[in-house]
């Protein structure tokens, strides 16, 4: 069933990427992953550490190759991108990524950095260039003066500002932030946060958000999908995904996080690790830690199904892959 | 900028630092002035008798053919640093070239093959390898220059690549990549910029032994072609000890000891304060 | 009232001639979670380091106040007498797991050996004693675990190994220092629930120093919040969030709502 949704911006179809792996076989880091991007969206991935999420960014910002599948950007397929149009795809997708502390490099000034990719992307003569810098400084929060600093002498919360600056003063379509506030104090985590959705507003551009965080991606995303080795087990909007979460994975994820009030229930531990690395479980990936496991979970891959809420109403976004809502 | 104020102003405070670098800076001068012409000229002149005493005219006394001692030493200056500037200067630039490349391609067949012709020169015993380019080129008067920079390159290659491999996976770097600018650009902008703790420590490494091995293959004859060297007022000295003559011996190897000692107390307080963990303070 | 395991009166850190822990006084009693909650830089860590003397050796820490852990004054200890409290009466739990075991062990020898110094068993006696303690930490097949090397486990399952490790001797103090900052959310509720549980069950008092306010509100009995190096707030879990008495606390708990929830 397909739904009816504008032209996305970013369309990823069915995609898998291997790892090489030490010895012979290779590693299936994402497996058969699908997620539309509209212009000025947020989406937010989410997973716990080797889910794939980072996999997933590498993709979009083609560092790393596809075993198979297909990313379109604004209709157009990323791998077969040719030199110009190449360079203006990779001006157009920006990344920020998680460590504050490596995010610029260290022996360059704020200054350089910033120019490095309007040089590089022949953005602007060398008076607009200086605006543009300045501008763009000035729309993440910080002064001008801090152009001429080293990474050094920033601050975490600053230096992801930077960070974020560089990726802007590109005039992207979509930036792809990859764990973009994790190491940084809930404050400031905050700042960044309602920073991306003021920017998001008043230019426009859209986000692939990934994050570990479900309190992070439930302020920042219109839609979020959730990642469990290597597969998106439920996509949907946000709210609605989190109020009615119908993969058991989603469940156990939102049941483990500590509320910050005493008189909440406590939070539920699942039991049991993710699936090694060289052992693909068969069957549903979840079914060797799910409390409603069946004969069929353990035997063929769940399809994706729609979700259909407690009025009975089948949702055309909410969607999951799980055998509990397919039969 | 900032680094290398922070950098000095800590190796200021390093008293054997100072010292070092005060020794070091010293025969520097020393090398300059006999490059531009101004000291140790007379070197080759047997301007006085054989085997002359120390004395008022001939400092160190006078060698077989009746030259002066502390000429031919201060000389000799020159040559040092000649041989340990270009082995050191050659040897680094090799082994930081061939060890980000081995770094950038980590894990590729160009990383194994760097990492082989390491192992296959890292194998052979030193002054064997050495000594034998060098008689191979004989008569040649770089042959002991060649010799020094195809085995010092290794351990800065060695140094580099480790440095490479983990600056690579940074996010910096990852950002650079993802706009997509070319591998050479990004190594050469952002990353071996940040391997320069290693390349100057490791040049003044390979600088000191340039240095020893120079008196080596010159005290065995396979060194210093045209010229005078301390390796070759050593040589000399071999005869001359047993008849009671220590001009040769003290002068080269008293030069020899001061440089040294100078170039070491310099390299420790180097390592010290551009080491990046005691960057913080 | 029963007496305080740990007593902490007027502790001061000094960096120079800065205090980043400022005349801190606070008590622990066993069997509790006393949880310490503070920003990055808020001189939580430091609190902890003083605790446990490791801030001894560097010139430029000092430290003033009072430590006593039951009769024992630890302030005025020699640094061999504290090695002596360190492991077997204060047990440390860190943020990186890692770091912590040895990887030429396997984890059943690292956790048998803390047995045998600290308990004085034998080899064999030790073995059990290990396997015991992992099935207390939720460790389903020990025996594979304890055959096993550290770099093979999960975050989690170290985590879990290094708790068992520092419960081994049955100390009177735990502290734990963001010891699931690291992990992921379901491994974290694995970890700080058998965490937890161990610490009532063996009557060990822990200090859980964390910066998440869901953590406090989940796993603490008692909360202390710090800012700037000094002590805001000392309360019941269930009275902080119902009623914080400083406004920082405050804003705190709705930041910490309007992320999490």
């Amino acid at each position: 069933m397909k739904t009816q949704r504008p032209t996305p911006l970013l369309k990823v179809s069915e995609i898998s990427l291997s790892y090489a792996g030490r010895g012979k076989q290779p590693f299936e880091a994402v497996r058969q992953v699908s997620f539309d991007l509209l212009p000025g969206e947020i989406l937010g991935l989410v997973g716990e550490s080797g889910a794939g999420k980072s996999t997933v960014a590498s993709a979009v910002l083609r560092l790393q190759p596809l075993t198979s599948g297909k990313i379109s950007f604004r209709g157009k397929d990323i791998a077969s991108a040719r030199s110009a149009d190449s360079r203006d795809l990779r001006r157009r997708i920006q990344a920020v990524f998680q460590d504050p502390f490596a995010a610029l490099s260290p022996r360059r000034t704020v200054r350089q950095s910033l120019l490095e990719p309007l040089d590089h992307f022949r953005m602007g003569n060398r008076d607009r260039r200086d605006a543009m810098i300045a501008k763009t400084i000035e729309s993440v929060g910080l002064d001008t003066t801090l152009l001429e600093r080293l990474p050094n002498e920033l601050s975490g919360g600053q230096r992801q500002r930077v960070a974020l600056a560089r990726a802007l003063v590109c005039e992207p379509d979509l930036v792809v932030a990859d764990e973009p506030v994790s190491s940084l104090d809930v404050p400031t985590q905050k700042r960044i946060t309602d920073l991306i959705l003021e920017l998001r507003e008043s230019l426009g551009i859209a986000f692939l958000f990934i994050s570990h965080d479900i309190g992070v991606v439930r302020r920042l995303a219109d839609h979020m999908a959730v990642m469990y080795a290597g597969r998106i087990v439920e996509t949907g909007p946000t709210e609605e995904l989190l109020r009615h979460p119908a993969h058991p994975y989603t469940q156990a994820l939102l049941q483990a996080i500590p509320v910050a009030d005493p008189a909440q229930p406590a939070p539920r531990a699942l039991d049991g690790e993710a699936p090694a690395v060289l052992t693909p479980a068969s069957g549903c990936v979840f079914h060797t830690r799910c409390s409603e496991a069946f004969a069929a979970c353990r035997e063929r891959e769940p399809a994706e199904v729609p979700v259909t809420d407690e009025h009975g109403t089948t949702s055309r976004r909410h969607r999951t892959r799980c055998h509990l809502w397919n039969r | 900028m900032m680094a290398m104020a922070r950098t000095l102003s800590r190796l200021r405070q390093d008293r054997s630092g100072l010292a070092g670098l005060s020794i070091v800076a010293l025969f520097f001068l020393v090398s300059i002035a006999v490059w531009a012409g101004w000291l140790g000229q007379d070197w080759s002149a047997a301007d006085g008798a054989r085997w002359e005493g120390p004395g008022p005219a001939h400092w160190f006394g006078t060698n077989v053919l009746g030259q002066d001692i502390f000429e031919r030493a201060v000389y000799s200056v020159r040559t040092a640093f000649e041989i340990g500037l270009v082995v050191a200067l050659l040897s680094t630039v090799l082994g930081a070239a061939l060890g980000a490349v081995a770094g950038w391609r980590g894990n590729t067949w160009i990383d194994g093959a760097i990492t082989w012709l390491k192992g296959v020169l890292d194998a052979i015993p030193f002054y064997l390898f050495v000594a034998a380019v060098a008689f191979a080129l004989r008569g040649a008067p770089w042959a002991m220059h060649l010799a020094m920079v195809a085995t010092f390159w290794t351990t800065t290659a060695r140094l580099v690549r480790a440095e490479v491999l983990k600056i690579r996976s940074l996010d910096y770097v990852r950002s650079a990549r993802a706009i997509g600018l070319p591998g050479a650009v990004i190594l050469a902008r952002h990353v071996l910029p940040n391997t320069t703790h290693i390349l100057l420590v490791q040049g003044t490494i390979a600088f000191v032994a340039a240095i020893k091995t120079e008196v080596v293959l010159s005290f065995l004859g396979l060194g210093v072609q045209d010229g005078v060297s301390w390796g070759l007022m050593l040589a000399e000295s071999t005869q001359e000890v047993l008849a009671g003559h220590f001009g040769n011996f003290i002068a080269a190897s008293g030069m020899l000891f001061l440089l040294l000692l100078g170039l070491n107390l310099l390299a420790d307080a180097m390592q010290d304060a551009l080491d990046p963990k005691q960057a913080a303070l | 009232m029963k007496n305080p395991v740990l007593s902490v009166r007027d502790l001061s850190v000094f960096i120079g001639d800065q205090a980043v822990v400022d005349r801190v006084s606070f008590d622990l009693y066993a069997g509790e979670v006393l949880a310490l909650v503070g920003e990055s830089g808020c001189g939580k860590t430091k609190t902890a380091e003083a605790i446990m003397g490791l801030l001894a050796g560097d010139a430029k820490n000092r430290r003033t106040g009072s430590i006593r852990l039951g009769e024992q004054e630890l302030m005025s200890m020699s640094e061999a007498e504290m090695r002596r409290i360190r492991g077997r009466e204060i047990s440390m739990v860190f943020q990186e797991p890692m770091t912590a075991l040895d990887p030429v062990f396997s984890n059943g020898e690292q956790l048998a050996q803390q047995f045998r110094r600290h308990r004085g068993q034998s080899r064999r006696q030790a073995r059990d004693s290990a396997a015991e303690m992992l099935t207390h930490v939720g460790i389903q097949d020990p025996e594979r675990i304890m055959r096993s090397y550290p770099h093979q486990l999960s975050g989690g399952l170290r985590q879990r190994l290094i708790v068992a490790m520092a419960m081994a001797c049955r100390p009177q103090v735990l502290i734990a220092d963001e010891p699931t900052t690291a992990l992921d959310v379901t491994t974290q509720a694995q970890v700080l629930g058998q965490m937890t549980k161990l610490g009532r069950e063996i009557g060990t008092a822990i200090l859980l120093i964390t910066h998440d306010l869901g953590v406090v509100a989940q796993y603490g009995d008692r909360a202390l919040i710090m800012r700037r190096g000094k002590l805001l707030e000392n309360q019941p879990v269930k009275d902080l969030f119902a009623k914080p008495e400083n406004p920082y606390t405050g804003s705190l708990i709705a930041a910490a709502r309007e992320l999490s929830t």
